[in-house]
Protein backbone atom coordinates (compact mmCIF):
# COMPACT_ATOMS: atom_id res chain seq x y z
CA UNK A 1 0.00 0.00 0.00
CA UNK A 2 2.90 2.28 1.11
CA UNK A 3 6.31 2.14 2.29
CA UNK A 4 5.19 1.05 5.27
CA UNK A 5 2.12 -0.83 5.00
CA UNK A 6 1.66 -4.25 3.33
CA UNK A 7 -2.16 -5.91 2.49
CA UNK A 8 -1.21 -9.50 2.91
CA UNK A 9 -4.10 -11.82 1.81
CA UNK A 10 -3.57 -14.10 5.04
CA UNK A 11 -2.14 -11.87 7.64
CA UNK A 12 -3.49 -8.99 6.84
CA UNK A 13 -2.03 -4.99 7.19
CA UNK A 14 1.36 -6.12 8.35
CA UNK A 15 4.49 -3.85 8.33
CA UNK A 16 7.67 -4.54 6.47
CA UNK A 17 9.14 -6.08 9.18
CA UNK A 18 6.25 -8.99 9.55
CA UNK A 19 7.60 -10.22 5.72
CA UNK A 20 9.07 -13.40 5.62
CA UNK A 21 12.87 -13.76 6.19
CA UNK A 22 13.28 -14.59 2.85
CA UNK A 23 11.26 -12.03 0.95
CA UNK A 24 13.61 -9.11 3.36
CA UNK A 25 16.41 -11.07 2.37
CA UNK A 26 15.44 -10.58 -1.64
CA UNK A 27 15.21 -6.99 -0.88
CA UNK A 28 18.63 -6.78 0.45
CA UNK A 29 20.13 -8.69 -1.51
CA UNK A 30 18.77 -6.19 -4.53
CA UNK A 31 19.48 -3.15 -2.42
CA UNK A 32 22.40 -3.77 -0.63
CA UNK A 33 25.05 -5.25 -3.33
CA UNK A 34 28.33 -4.94 -1.75
CA UNK A 35 27.09 -6.76 1.40
CA UNK A 36 26.70 -10.75 0.94
CA UNK A 37 23.81 -12.69 2.70
CA UNK A 38 22.51 -15.75 3.85
CA UNK A 39 20.22 -17.04 1.08
CA UNK A 40 19.35 -20.14 3.28
CA UNK A 41 16.88 -17.35 4.76
CA UNK A 42 14.98 -18.34 1.78
CA UNK A 43 12.92 -20.99 0.32
CA UNK A 44 13.08 -22.85 -3.44
CA UNK A 45 11.10 -19.91 -4.49
CA UNK A 46 13.17 -17.20 -3.71
CA UNK A 47 15.67 -19.44 -6.42
CA UNK A 48 14.14 -17.58 -9.41
CA UNK A 49 14.19 -14.21 -8.22
CA UNK A 50 18.13 -14.64 -6.99
CA UNK A 51 18.93 -15.56 -10.49
CA UNK A 52 17.04 -12.54 -11.96
CA UNK A 53 18.76 -10.55 -9.69
CA UNK A 54 21.85 -11.97 -10.71
CA UNK A 55 20.96 -11.48 -14.64
CA UNK A 56 21.73 -7.37 -13.84
CA UNK A 57 24.68 -7.51 -11.49
CA UNK A 58 26.89 -9.50 -10.28
CA UNK A 59 25.46 -11.30 -7.08
CA UNK A 60 27.10 -13.37 -4.18
CA UNK A 61 25.11 -15.10 -2.04
CA UNK A 62 25.98 -17.64 1.01
CA UNK A 63 24.33 -20.92 1.20
CA UNK A 64 23.67 -23.43 3.75
CA UNK A 65 21.77 -25.56 2.61
CA UNK A 66 21.15 -27.05 -1.07
CA UNK A 67 18.87 -24.61 -2.82
CA UNK A 68 16.80 -25.90 -6.14
CA UNK A 69 17.64 -23.53 -8.82
CA UNK A 70 15.00 -24.88 -11.23
CA UNK A 71 15.66 -26.67 -14.01
CA UNK A 72 16.64 -24.44 -16.49
CA UNK A 73 20.37 -23.09 -17.36
CA UNK A 74 22.29 -20.46 -15.02
CA UNK A 75 25.86 -19.79 -14.44
CA UNK A 76 26.79 -19.96 -10.64
CA UNK A 77 30.52 -19.94 -9.17
CA UNK A 78 30.87 -22.27 -6.35
CA UNK A 79 33.57 -20.00 -4.48
CA UNK A 80 34.73 -23.10 -2.08
CA UNK A 81 35.96 -25.04 -5.75
CA UNK A 82 35.59 -21.66 -7.71
CA UNK A 83 33.83 -24.02 -10.15
CA UNK A 84 31.11 -22.61 -12.80
CA UNK A 85 27.87 -24.82 -12.90
CA UNK A 86 25.25 -24.38 -15.42
CA UNK A 87 22.69 -26.99 -14.41
CA UNK A 88 21.35 -28.73 -11.36
CA UNK A 89 23.02 -31.72 -12.33
CA UNK A 90 26.20 -30.05 -11.76
CA UNK A 91 25.19 -27.80 -9.21
CA UNK A 92 24.14 -30.72 -6.50
CA UNK A 93 27.34 -33.10 -6.63
CA UNK A 94 29.94 -30.45 -5.45
CA UNK A 95 27.33 -28.64 -3.17
CA UNK A 96 26.74 -31.53 -1.57
CA UNK A 97 30.05 -31.51 -0.48
CA UNK A 98 29.75 -28.67 1.49
CA UNK A 99 26.04 -28.25 2.95
CA UNK B 1 7.31 -37.68 26.25
CA UNK B 2 6.11 -40.36 23.80
CA UNK B 3 3.76 -40.61 21.35
CA UNK B 4 1.81 -38.65 19.12
CA UNK B 5 0.70 -35.49 20.04
CA UNK B 6 -1.91 -33.15 17.89
CA UNK B 7 -1.67 -29.21 17.84
CA UNK B 8 -4.33 -26.80 16.26
CA UNK B 9 -3.49 -22.81 16.37
CA UNK B 10 -5.30 -20.12 15.18
CA UNK B 11 -6.65 -17.21 15.40
CA UNK B 12 -9.30 -15.27 13.32
CA UNK B 13 -7.02 -15.32 10.03
CA UNK B 14 -5.28 -18.56 9.83
CA UNK B 15 -5.38 -21.96 11.49
CA UNK B 16 -2.78 -25.06 11.47
CA UNK B 17 -4.12 -28.37 12.60
CA UNK B 18 -0.81 -30.64 13.10
CA UNK B 19 0.77 -33.91 14.34
CA UNK B 20 3.99 -34.38 16.45
CA UNK B 21 4.96 -37.59 16.49
CA UNK B 22 8.91 -38.50 17.50
CA UNK B 23 10.84 -35.86 19.80
CA UNK B 24 12.49 -34.21 16.69
CA UNK B 25 10.43 -32.49 13.89
CA UNK B 26 11.61 -30.17 10.77
CA UNK B 27 10.22 -27.72 9.50
CA UNK B 28 11.15 -26.23 6.12
CA UNK B 29 10.54 -24.88 2.77
CA UNK B 30 9.23 -22.28 0.61
CA UNK B 31 9.39 -19.07 1.93
CA UNK B 32 6.15 -17.07 3.04
CA UNK B 33 4.54 -19.93 4.04
CA UNK B 34 4.06 -19.37 7.58
CA UNK B 35 6.59 -21.35 9.22
CA UNK B 36 7.49 -18.21 11.56
CA UNK B 37 3.88 -16.87 11.46
CA UNK B 38 3.26 -20.35 13.72
CA UNK B 39 6.65 -20.21 15.81
CA UNK B 40 4.94 -15.98 16.64
CA UNK B 41 1.32 -17.41 17.41
CA UNK B 42 2.21 -20.05 19.77
CA UNK B 43 4.94 -17.71 21.58
CA UNK B 44 2.32 -15.37 21.85
CA UNK B 45 -0.29 -17.75 23.33
CA UNK B 46 2.49 -18.71 25.57
CA UNK B 47 2.80 -15.18 27.24
CA UNK B 48 -0.57 -14.30 26.96
CA UNK B 49 -2.55 -17.19 26.78
CA UNK B 50 -6.37 -16.56 26.00
CA UNK B 51 -5.37 -12.90 25.95
CA UNK B 52 -3.39 -13.20 22.92
CA UNK B 53 -6.60 -13.75 20.94
CA UNK B 54 -5.07 -16.72 20.04
CA UNK B 55 -6.31 -20.39 20.37
CA UNK B 56 -4.24 -23.32 21.32
CA UNK B 57 -5.21 -26.73 21.73
CA UNK B 58 -2.61 -29.16 22.72
CA UNK B 59 -2.70 -32.13 25.51
CA UNK B 60 0.86 -30.75 26.11
CA UNK B 61 2.31 -27.10 26.96
CA UNK B 62 3.86 -25.71 24.10
CA UNK B 63 6.51 -22.79 24.15
CA UNK B 64 9.58 -20.79 21.99
CA UNK B 65 13.51 -21.32 22.70
CA UNK B 66 15.29 -18.81 21.29
CA UNK B 67 17.99 -16.24 21.68
CA UNK B 68 21.32 -16.08 24.07
CA UNK B 69 19.72 -17.73 27.18
CA UNK B 70 18.40 -20.82 25.64
CA UNK B 71 20.10 -22.83 28.05
CA UNK B 72 18.26 -20.54 30.76
CA UNK B 73 15.35 -21.17 29.15
CA UNK B 74 15.42 -25.20 28.33
CA UNK B 75 16.53 -25.61 32.13
CA UNK B 76 12.56 -25.09 33.00
CA UNK B 77 10.90 -26.43 30.69
CA UNK B 78 9.95 -30.05 31.15
CA UNK B 79 7.10 -32.04 29.28
CA UNK B 80 6.45 -29.20 26.59
CA UNK B 81 6.73 -29.05 22.93
CA UNK B 82 9.48 -26.49 22.46
CA UNK B 83 9.27 -24.75 18.89
CA UNK B 84 12.81 -23.59 17.77
CA UNK B 85 12.50 -20.77 14.73
CA UNK B 86 15.16 -20.38 12.14
CA UNK B 87 18.15 -18.04 12.61
CA UNK B 88 18.57 -19.77 16.30
CA UNK B 89 22.09 -20.79 15.21
CA UNK B 90 22.26 -22.55 18.82
CA UNK B 91 20.91 -25.83 17.38
CA UNK B 92 23.72 -26.54 15.10
CA UNK B 93 26.02 -26.91 18.06
CA UNK B 94 27.17 -29.71 19.90
CA UNK B 95 25.89 -28.18 22.93
CA UNK B 96 22.31 -27.60 22.31
CA UNK B 97 22.45 -31.86 20.86
CA UNK B 98 23.95 -32.34 24.66
CA UNK B 99 21.13 -30.56 26.26
CA UNK B 100 18.19 -32.39 25.01
CA UNK B 101 19.54 -35.28 25.23
CA UNK B 102 17.73 -36.43 28.31
CA UNK B 103 14.66 -34.36 28.44
CA UNK B 104 11.50 -35.13 28.41
CA UNK B 105 10.34 -32.50 25.32
CA UNK B 106 9.60 -32.46 22.24
CA UNK B 107 11.14 -30.26 19.75
CA UNK B 108 10.03 -28.63 16.39
CA UNK B 109 13.17 -26.65 14.42
CA UNK B 110 12.51 -24.94 11.77
CA UNK B 111 15.33 -24.92 9.78
CA UNK B 112 16.52 -25.47 6.00
CA UNK B 113 20.39 -26.42 7.24
CA UNK B 114 21.30 -29.47 7.94
CA UNK B 115 21.45 -30.47 11.70
CA UNK B 116 24.18 -33.43 11.89
CA UNK B 117 24.27 -33.21 15.74
CA UNK B 118 20.78 -34.10 15.95
CA UNK B 119 19.14 -37.49 15.31
CA UNK B 120 15.89 -36.48 13.74
CA UNK B 121 14.28 -39.00 11.33
CA UNK B 122 13.72 -38.36 7.52
CA UNK B 123 9.69 -39.41 8.04
CA UNK B 124 9.22 -36.34 10.44
CA UNK B 125 10.46 -33.31 8.15
CA UNK B 126 8.05 -31.30 7.32
CA UNK B 127 7.02 -28.09 4.86
CA UNK B 128 3.61 -25.54 5.73
CA UNK B 129 0.93 -25.03 2.44
CA UNK B 130 -1.90 -23.34 2.50
CA UNK B 131 -4.60 -26.65 2.36
CA UNK B 132 -7.28 -24.26 0.52
CA UNK B 133 -10.26 -24.71 2.87
CA UNK B 134 -11.63 -21.45 4.36
CA UNK B 135 -13.75 -20.88 7.22
CA UNK B 136 -16.84 -18.47 7.82
CA UNK B 137 -14.27 -15.58 8.79
CA UNK B 138 -12.31 -16.66 5.69
CA UNK B 139 -9.74 -18.32 7.74
CA UNK B 140 -6.46 -19.74 5.95
CA UNK B 141 -5.78 -23.30 7.14
CA UNK B 142 -2.28 -24.19 6.84
CA UNK B 143 -1.85 -28.00 6.91
CA UNK B 144 1.86 -29.70 7.06
CA UNK B 145 3.32 -31.99 4.18
CA UNK B 146 6.13 -34.34 4.30
CA UNK B 147 8.80 -33.24 2.62
CA UNK B 148 10.42 -35.86 -0.20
Amino acid sequence: MDSAVIDSPVMGKITPTALSGGVKTLILMKNERSRIFNASTCGDNCAKWILKLAETDELTINLRHLMDFGDGTFDIRIMNTAQIVHSMKELVPIAGLYV
Amino acid sequence: MKGTHRIIVQNKRIRYDFQIRRNITVIRGNSATGKTALVDMIREHFENGAASGIELSCDKECTVLDGRTWAGQLSMMRDCIIFIDEGNDFVMGNDFASAIQNTDNYYVIVTREGVPSLPYSVDEIYGIRDSGKYGTLKRTYNEFYHFS
